[in-house]
């Protein structure tokens, strides 16, 4: 059963690992997995809420 | 080994609200000239940085109108009192090592055994668990490490501040004054450092004006008074 | 007549860049790098003679905002500039290729153009658990940096994640997010912090080096002096505001309305160095403190933790919560010693009273016996 990985997927924001496995030309089964984390939910715990904002607003610059 | 005296509080001579000038009293030259100065150019410089250094950090005043500049001036105090503060220390760091011998440093720097336990009668009788207690000549032990912590405030302040002062001034003095930090510490750090002693200084004040009182009213040797003219009288039993 | 696509000059006119907006271009960046105008003929020689090199983009820890902040470089159609003047070999967010492909345009650049590219990363580095909070085609990111900063000839670090962990490093840093420079050891790099980082600077230092063959002058912190060397306070259009003492209270109140200064929201202009005020954003539209929100510092690499929260003026004590101002500690230090002196001065009172009473009693007995 011949496996597909795409590693990096480009042309997104972030990273992402696709994995497939491919029967006859079709896709049997398949995995996605953001290949990244920072724990920017753990990091505003605790913080002054007015700048809560900013932080969050860090998890996406597009 | 200094002559530091037998004169003693006794609590049966005098109560404590009644200053008394007998026949034999002497009069002491304790503080030099150059060391009074240093201290009233520092009263003077230090309550301006504070009251300047707490409104660039909290302005409390507003301007009205454009033409007003209180901030700027504000600043220019703080800046131009720094500056005093500094040629203050200077004479006083001279006069460590030119002064008489309540001017040096060995003053300042409970080093040996006899100072140290002198610390501990102090703390006692400020906390009322001692009756009396040794006045010595110039400073007492107590007091000379809570003038050496208040000079450390004074030198961290300064040094933060011409730190700070480096970040708008640009050139190789103001790096050698103070910017050099920035090498060790966040500008953060040395904003919060030099914004706390402000804080503790006001705290210092508070407690040694009380204490400068205290010991006037107990010893009645003219501590106050001779802050301006240097001269300390002493009883003799 | 088309020349050869080889120098940068003959990229952008094969598309479509005129002569004469490419030497606008020229003077802009003369500009941004704090040249005379006589810096200008030399630029323009040298992006007209000087062959594409190689660059590769790499993202970590990122939001991509930097990619985004490039894209949004002004003067003229500057994403076809940065394409051609240097030739941008992998760039995860653009590029046409994925996966395989993506990873042999990297694999080809780092082998054959070895020692002579220029590595742009973006983002920060995890090392904790492993460094398996980021990871790249199976390849952790501090491996994959290790690889393309080591051969590269010099590593710009874009935007504060890169240069030292920026937000993702942030308390209490569940990833053990750092900079480039500090997870990757015995390379050249330059500094170019922002939250995103301001696109002028990334194009101005290339052009640098392109021109002069050199990196610009750098600071301490490895950052070029021409837009890290000033503070936002001392280039600041609200300065006067503040030198005369008009302050915004209260979001949206008269001051905020009439362009005062920020000062009291908290503004970290006084220590942020960035040109902000000069380049602004956005093709020179503006930058916060004129759009009326106060300076965040965030080229700095204090600006998440030791500042304090956003809008608070005082600094920050550390480990004491985040509402422990030192004003609100130091008040409290003189309140305490002010009472204990009080306490002390009314102990001692009472105490001297009760003497007095014991000598008058003592004298009484004395005269009762006499």
């Amino acid at each position: 059963m011949p496996k597909i990985v795409v590693d990096p997927v480009t042309r997104i924001e972030g990273h992402l690992r696709i994995e497939a496995i491919v029967e006859g030309g079709k896709i049997v089964d398949a995995w996605s997995s953001g290949t990244m984390w920072r724990g920017i939910e753990n990091i505003v715990k605790g913080r002054d809420p007015r700048e809560v904002w900013l932080i969050l607003s860090r998890i996406c610059g597009v | 080994m200094i002559n530091r005296g037998s004169y003693v509080w006794q609590p049966q001579k005098m109560d404590m609200f009644r200053k008394s000038r007998k026949a034999q009293d002497k009069r002491l030259y304790v503080w030099q000239l150059p060391i009074r100065l240093s201290h009233w150019l520092n009263i003077l410089c230090i309550t301006s940085l504070i009251i300047t250094g707490y409104y660039i950090s909290n302005p409390f005043m507003h301007a009205i109108s454009e033409d007003q500049s209180i901030m700027a001036m504000m600043r220019f105090i703080h800046f131009v009192s720094a500056h005093i503060l500094i040629a203050s220390a200077l004479i006083r760091i001279y006069w460590l090592f030119a002064g008489n011998k309540f001017a040096r440093l060995k003053e300042f720097l409970p080093f040996t055994a006899e100072k140290r336990k002198e610390v501990l009668c102090f703390i006692k009788f400020y906390a009322f668990l001692k009756k009396e207690v040794h006045h010595p000549i110039g400073h007492n032990a107590l007091a000379a490490i809570s003038y050496s912590f208040a000079y450390f405030m004074i030198f961290l302040a300064i040094l933060t501040g011409y730190a700070l002062y480096s970040e708008s001034h640009t050139g190789f003095f103001w790096y050698l004054a103070g910017g050099w930090v920035f090498g060790i510490l966040s500008d953060g750090t040395i904003r919060l450092i030099h914004h706390f002693v402000m804080w503790v200084l006001t705290a210092f004040l508070i407690v040694h004006v009380y204490i400068v009182w205290l010991n006037d009213n107990i010893e009645g040797n003219g501590l106050i008074s001779s802050i301006f003219t240097g001269y300390k009288i002493y009883h003799k039993d | 007549m088309l020349k050869s696509k080889d120098t940068i000059f003959d990229g952008l006119y094969s598309f479509g860049v005129s002569r004469r907006n490419f030497i606008k271009f020229c003077a802009s960046m003369s500009a941004t790098l704090a040249l005379s105008s006589s810096a200008v003929p030399q630029i323009v020689e040298a992006l007209e003679k000087k062959k594409k090199p190689y660059a590769i983009w790499l993202h970590f820890q990122e939001c991509t905002g930097d990619t985004e902040s490039i894209l949004r470089a002004s003067k003229p159609s500057i994403a076809q500039i940065v394409l051609d003047i240097v030739s941008l070999e992998y760039h995860e967010t653009i590029m046409a290729g994925s996966g395989h492909a993506a990873e042999k345009a990297l694999h080809d650049v780092v082998k054959n153009q070895k020692a002579k590219y220029i590595a742009i990363v973006e983002g920060s580095i995890p090392i904790k658990d492993g460094g398996i909070y980021c990871t790249i085609g199976g390849r952790t990111a501090l491996d994959i940096a290790n690889e393309v900063c080591g051969n590269a000839f010099v590593t710009l670090n874009v935007g504060s994640c890169s240069c030292w962990g920026g937000v993702s490093s942030a308390k209490p840093n569940p990833t053990g997010a750092v900079g480039i420079a500090d997870a990757v050891s015995g390379i050249k790099y330059v500094n170019l912090p922002g939250c995103p980082v301001n696109a002028e600077n990334i194009t101005a230092t290339i052009v640098h080096y392109l021109t002069f063959g050199t990196l610009p002058v750098l600071d301490r912190h490895n950052r070029p002096l021409f837009a890290y060397g000033k503070r936002i306070h001392d280039n600041c259009e609200r300065r006067p505001h503040f030198d005369a003492g008009q302050f915004v209270r209260k979001w949206g109140d008269e001051g905020h309305r009439l362009g005062w200064c920020l000062y009291e929201l908290g503004c970290k202009g006084p220590m942020a160095y960035k040109n902000c005020p000069t380049i602004k954003w956005n093709e020179g539209i503006s930058y916060p403190i004129q759009a009326g929100h106060p300076c965040f510092a965030c080229a700095s690499n204090d600006s998440w933790d030791v500042f304090g929260p956003i809008y608070t003026r005082a600094p920050h004590v550390p480990g004491a919560g985040y509402q422990a101002t030192a004003d609100k500690i130091g008040a409290a230090v003189v309140a305490g010693t002010a009472a204990a002196v009080a306490t002390h001065a009314a102990i001692r009172t009472f105490l001297g009273y009760k003497q007095k009473e014991k000598f008058a009693k003592e004298k009484d007995e004395a005269d009762k016996i006499k």
